[in-house]
């Protein structure tokens, strides 16, 4: 058996407010999501961020996020966000950057289905504009155990734009479990 | 069915060579990743180059970078007019022998025709000297601002120095559904 699949993928033919991956196996050891994305919001030289959420539990505060990022030439900044509905993802392209331009960001999810550990989110995305680069490394912890069944993206302050890709891989290991 | 697919790989042999090169690569994935050992014949670390379709612009790139205990790490953006492709960082000859640096390079949607093609690349050029510039850890963020599919990969360390013989690499298909 393949030690990478793809479980699903999804690409947006219209703007999209929410993407679910719903159902996914516990039959696999780790998760990837690789996604090409881009906001509705619009705002000059900026960016959006995207919300990620486990089991269809956003609206808690059992989230927490931590980020290393850069923005240009600034010195490079760290950031700890605790008690949130949501694990941040950076960074979607959004509408004042050139229509062509859909920001890639990988997100692994290492023992989703243990049982016995806390769900972590570790991510990396950037986006480079006309006037701006925005790179950022981090990852977030949701206190639960619980298998990841589900996987929910949403903007943090717009809609995914048609033409948004997102696939789910499952990996595996050595253990017979695929 | 796997998602992963070997489209190309390859290591240096006795000698050197000046370049990596991947042509005819298919459109027929949804993403390459390519994955690499690298050791150049210069310096410490130098900047490793990726380009695309032959084109020499428009590239810009976006860094966290770190090489100084001193001076922290550091972000820098260069724009298309300051870049001929999309950049992360090599190891070089006169680290620690036998040390090779990783790196490597994810092209999300490399084969759309609507969709700019970004880059994610990681680089780890470690070293058994804590002095300043002797070592070097790097996250890029490249943009190749153009819509044809990526069917061309060259890399190379900036200045051409030559690849030492070990040096590999494996280029991967990612496919979805």
């Amino acid at each position: 058996m393949a030690v990478c699949e793809v479980i699903a993928t999804q690409t947006l033919t219209g703007d999209t407010a929410t993407v679910t991956f719903s159902g996914i196996p516990a039959t696999y050891r780790h998760l990837m999501l690789r996604m090409s994305v881009r906001s509705t919001q619009n705002t000059a030289a900026g960016y959006d961020w995207i919300g990620l959420t486990y089991n269809a539990s956003s609206g808690g505060t059992a989230y927490s996020t931590n980020t290393m990022s850069g923005y240009t030439t600034s010195t490079p900044a760290g950031d700890i966000e605790v008690g949130q509905a949501k694990t941040k993802l950076w960074a979607a392209a959004d509408l004042d950057d050139a229509a062509e331009l859909f920001t890639p960001i990988a997100v692994d999810i290492w023992d989703y289905a243990s049982g016995d550990k806390n769900q972590t989110t570790m991510g990396w995305g950037g986006t480079i504009d006309a006037s701006i680069g925005f790179n950022a490394f981090g990852g977030g912890v949701y206190d639960s155990v619980t298998a990841i069944s589900q996987i929910t993206l949403d903007p943090g302050a717009g809609d995914f734009v048609s033409g948004s890709e997102f696939t789910l891989y499952g990996l595996g290991d050595a253990d017979p479990i695929l | 069915m796997g998602a992963l697919t070997v489209i190309a790989e390859g290591e240096v042999g006795a000698g050197s060579a000046a370049n990596v090169t991947i042509s005819s690569i298919p459109d027929t994935y949804d993403h390459l990743w390519m994955v690499t050992s690298i050791r150049e014949g210069a310096s410490y670390h130098v900047a490793l180059e990726y380009r695309f379709n032959d084109d020499s612009s428009p590239y810009s790139n976006t860094y966290l970078h770190r090489q100084s205990a001193a001076s922290g790490t550091v972000s820098f953006r260069d724009t298309s007019s300051g870049t001929g492709d999309v950049i992360s960082r090599c190891g070089g000859d006169s680290l620690l022998a036998d040390t090779f640096s990783s790196s490597s390079l994810w092209i999300i949607n490399y084969a759309g025709t609507d969709n700019f093609k970004m880059c994610l690349m990681q680089a780890s050029v470690p070293n058994s000297s804590s002095t300043d510039d002797q070592y070097t850890t790097m996250l890029s963020v490249g943009l190749y601002a153009e819509t044809p599919a990526i069917n061309k990969i060259r890399m190379q360390g900036a200045g051409s120095p030559e690849f030492m013989q070990y040096t590999s690499y494996v280029l991967y298909g990612v496919t979805g559904v």
